[in-house]
């Protein structure tokens, strides 16, 4: 048995066998890392199955403590079905039973911090979201198509003051004072009665400020108004009408000086002024 | 119902996913992808499970008439495939595309529309051509085809499967975890792509487009952020769809590729919607035309149509049109001319041409569209910047970043390979990585449940 062995390991010696190379290595660490890539697939699995599962039961099972009008209640029968009218509600009380709102927001919120410079969060529990953002723009998206629209110009047309930088980089700063309009276009007022699309937001506690666009406005007219809450629904208080001097590059001061200032009058309501057309100065 | 929904996302889905998992047979897998989708497909508008049976019936008879009648009575084939096709085209322009009868009797309220009804014609209408085409055998059974048609994890977006390459996993598949992690993982990715980037590009695409204040970089940045919520927008939907498939079992073709500069304006046409552009060029011959001329011909024609599936409109064909010729001009001569260029000067070619090209679907009208041309060169435009485009564009900064590390091949692939070299170093590492990619992955699926739950909750 010895002799025989020595005579196979005789004639394998003839053969020249090759080292442990470098492919081998390797293969050996590509086996052990494919043994983690199974754990590690495991681990993210149950990972996000987890999660998935949690906000499933989660937006099941919680209730945000809403209460549900007896009227609302869902019945299933063929009409309901048929018209859409119960899987609606069904979808409806899905949304308004999820758990925690107020505070899905504010986590939205602080997430959002994360997203850019400039984001904020409201203060918590004021019920003062910042609802602007998600899913509608600040502005109504047009793609230029305000110069078929503008041919008849109405009165009541105005537009968002556009820029802060100028072609020749000159930066043209707002005053403090200056009133923005949602999601920091240059505030652009007109009359209540005339309007497009209305934002209403809070910048104090207490008090509410209207700010309306009008976008089908001509690129050229910028007003500057803003009108208080208080005053508006008071037929003998005075508008607080804000008017802010000009600086001749900026304004277009032939439009301003062709526009007559435009009054409203109503019987139940206080009478409406704006001065001339005024842009923001620079400075 | 939307993949965005979240009644779909945490009711519906997890329940078919969970239902699905008590049975390996195919037949009961396919039984509740049926029941689910058909209440996913008529989720408020029930009278859409009418329409869904009576063109899949006609799709099923017309396809085994066809697949009888083409080997003894050509010209009835034909007819048949025409008239399924007439019946395809009808759904989709009545139903997915119903603005155009705003004024008529077929005018429907929009919450009655079903959603994704390009795509269910195109694969009814598919179907039925590749048996006249001989492609595939005619189904017997109506429920594979049932399956097929209305699965909702082909229903909001591509990729436009063909029957051909889904009939074996109809029959027969299997869910094992490697699926169960890959749907789940791209469908989460998916979902960020939908809510968290392309809602940001939306806000600086709509304050760049604002007509009321336009500004020459407004015109820049609101075109290519048009450009990138819409990119985000699909692929987001399509990865959704991939892993909503995955879950179930079905393995489904990629339907957007990376941008490859040496591929030309063409590459970056077959990239985006691949399954719905290569149907089309089955459709027109453009795919197995062997002659310069006749392949550019087709590519032309293709192009208007793909413009007219996306919208019915003057603006879409000739964009679509448009798109066509420069593929055309490239296939007949351009491409020698370009393929000499630095790699730098073709990533300038193809922003250049998408810009003039694709940003004319923004437009409804030609002088809106002549105005931007101005604006980009900063003709007719007062100012550089508005206040609003600064702000959000530097409100979602690290969005761009991210968005743009995702779109840009080179940078992804440099990212990507680092990531694998690393992983590669040792097992410690490789455990770095992929608890950071579940960590991130989690992240994501934390944020875009946030952001839909906030924008949804009364």
């Amino acid at each position: 048995m010895e002799n025989e062995f020595n005579r196979l390991k005789a004639e394998a010696d003839k053969f020249p066998m090759p080292e442990e190379c470098e492919e081998n290595d390797r293969a050996v660490r590509f086996l052990a890392l494919e043994t983690g890539v199974g754990h590690f697939d495991n681990l993210n699995l149950l990972i996000m199955s987890a999660l998935f599962i949690f906000v499933s039961v989660a937006f099941l099972a919680v209730n945000s403590g809403k209460i549900i009008n007896n009227d609302e209640e869902l019945t299933l029968n063929r009409k309901s079905f048929l018209s859409g009218e119960f899987t609606q509600k069904l979808e409806e009380r899905y949304l308004r039973d999820l758990p925690i709102p107020e505070e899905m927001k504010t986590a939205r919120e602080y997430a959002a911090l994360l997203y850019g410079i400039g984001n904020k969060v409201t203060e918590k529990n004021s019920g003062n979201y910042n609802t602007r953002s998600d899913s509608q723009p600040d502005y109504e998206h047009n793609a230029f198509e305000s110069d078929d629209d503008d041919n008849g110009v109405s009165e009541n047309k105005v537009t968002t003051k556009a820029a802060k930088t100028d072609k020749n980089g000159n930066t043209v700063t707002e005053p403090e004072e200056a009133e923005t309009a949602p999601g920091g276009g240059t505030t652009a007022v007109s009359r209540p009665s005339s309007t497009v699309s209305t934002f209403s937001y809070t910048t104090e506690p207490e008090e509410e400020n209207t700010v309306t666009l009008n976008n089908d406005a001509p690129s050229v007219t910028t007003t500057t108004t803003v009108i208080s809450k208080r005053t508006v629904t008071t037929s003998e208080s005075t508008d607080y009408t804000e008017t802010q001097p000009t600086e001749s590059d900026i304004t277009d001061s032939s439009v301003s000086d062709t526009d007559p200032p435009d009054t409203e009058t109503s019987e139940t309501e206080p009478v409406i002024t704006e001065p001339p057309v005024t842009d923001v100065p620079a400075e | 119902m939307t993949y965005t929904d979240l009644i779909f996302l945490f009711g519906l889905f997890p329940v078919s996913a969970v239902l699905s998992l008590l049975d390996r047979s195919p037949e009961y897998k396919n039984m509740i992808l049926i029941i689910t989708s058909l209440l996913f497909f008529s989720w408020g508008r029930p009278f859409a499970v009418c329409l869904i049976f009576l063109s899949l019936f006609a799709d099923w008879g017309i396809g085994l008439a066809v697949g009888s009648l083409r080997d003894k009575n050509r010209l009835a084939a034909i007819a048949l495939t025409a008239a399924d096709g007439i019946i395809a085209l009808a759904i989709m322009l009545i139903f997915g595309h119903n603005y155009l009868f705003s004024e008529t009797k077929l005018a429907l309220d929009a919450v009655l529309l079903p959603v994704g009804m390009g795509y269910y014609a195109l694969r009814g209408g598919s179907y039925v051509y590749d048996v006249y085409k001989g492609k595939i055998r005619a189904e017997k059974n109506v429920f594979c085809l049932m399956t097929y048609e209305v699965s909702f994890h082909l229903m909001c977006a591509g990729p436009v499967v063909r029957y051909g390459d889904i009939e074996g996993q109809i029959r027969r598949r299997e869910v094992n975890t490697d699926k169960l992690n890959a749907g789940l993982n791209r469908m989460i990715w998916g979902l960020g792509k939908i809510t968290v980037l392309s809602e940001a590009f939306a806000k600086i695409h709509a304050a760049g487009m604002n007509g009321n204040e336009i500004t020459t970089l407004g015109c820049w940045l609101g075109m290519l952020a048009f450009f990138a919520q819409y990119y985000f927008m699909f692929t987001g939907l399509c990865d959704m769809s991939r892993g909503l498939s995955l879950v179930g079992g079905f393995v489904l073709p990629e339907n957007y590729r990376d941008i490859e500069p040496d591929e030309l304006f063409t590459g970056l046409v077959k990239s985006y919607n691949t399954t719905v552009i290569g149907f089309f060029a089955d459709l027109t011959g453009t795919s197995e035309s062997r002659s310069k001329l006749r392949t550019a011909i087709g590519a032309v024609i293709c192009g208007g149509l793909v413009g007219l599936w996306y919208q019915v409109s003057v603006s879409a064909l000739l964009v679509g049109l448009a798109a066509g010729l420069l593929v055309a001009l490239e296939q007949l001569f351009l491409k020698d001319i370009l393929a000499k260029l630095p790699t730098v000067v073709k990533y300038i070619y193809l922003v250049a041409a998408a810009l003039l090209i694709f940003g004319g679907a923004e437009f409804r009208s030609f002088s809106g569209y002549h105005r931007w041309l101005l604006g980009l060169a900063g003709i007719g435009t007062k100012y550089t910047l508005s206040v609003a485009v600064k702000e959000n564009v530097l409100q979602n900064i690290t969005l761009i970043i991210i968005a743009f590390c995702v779109i840009c091949t080179p940078v992804r692939r440099m990212i990507t390979g680092g990531a694998d070299r690393l992983s590669a170093k040792s097992r410690r590492h490789y455990g770095a990585v992929r608890a950071a990619k579940t960590i991130g992955t989690a992240a994501v699926f934390i944020v875009s449940v946030l952001t839909l739950a906030a924008a949804a909750s009364v």
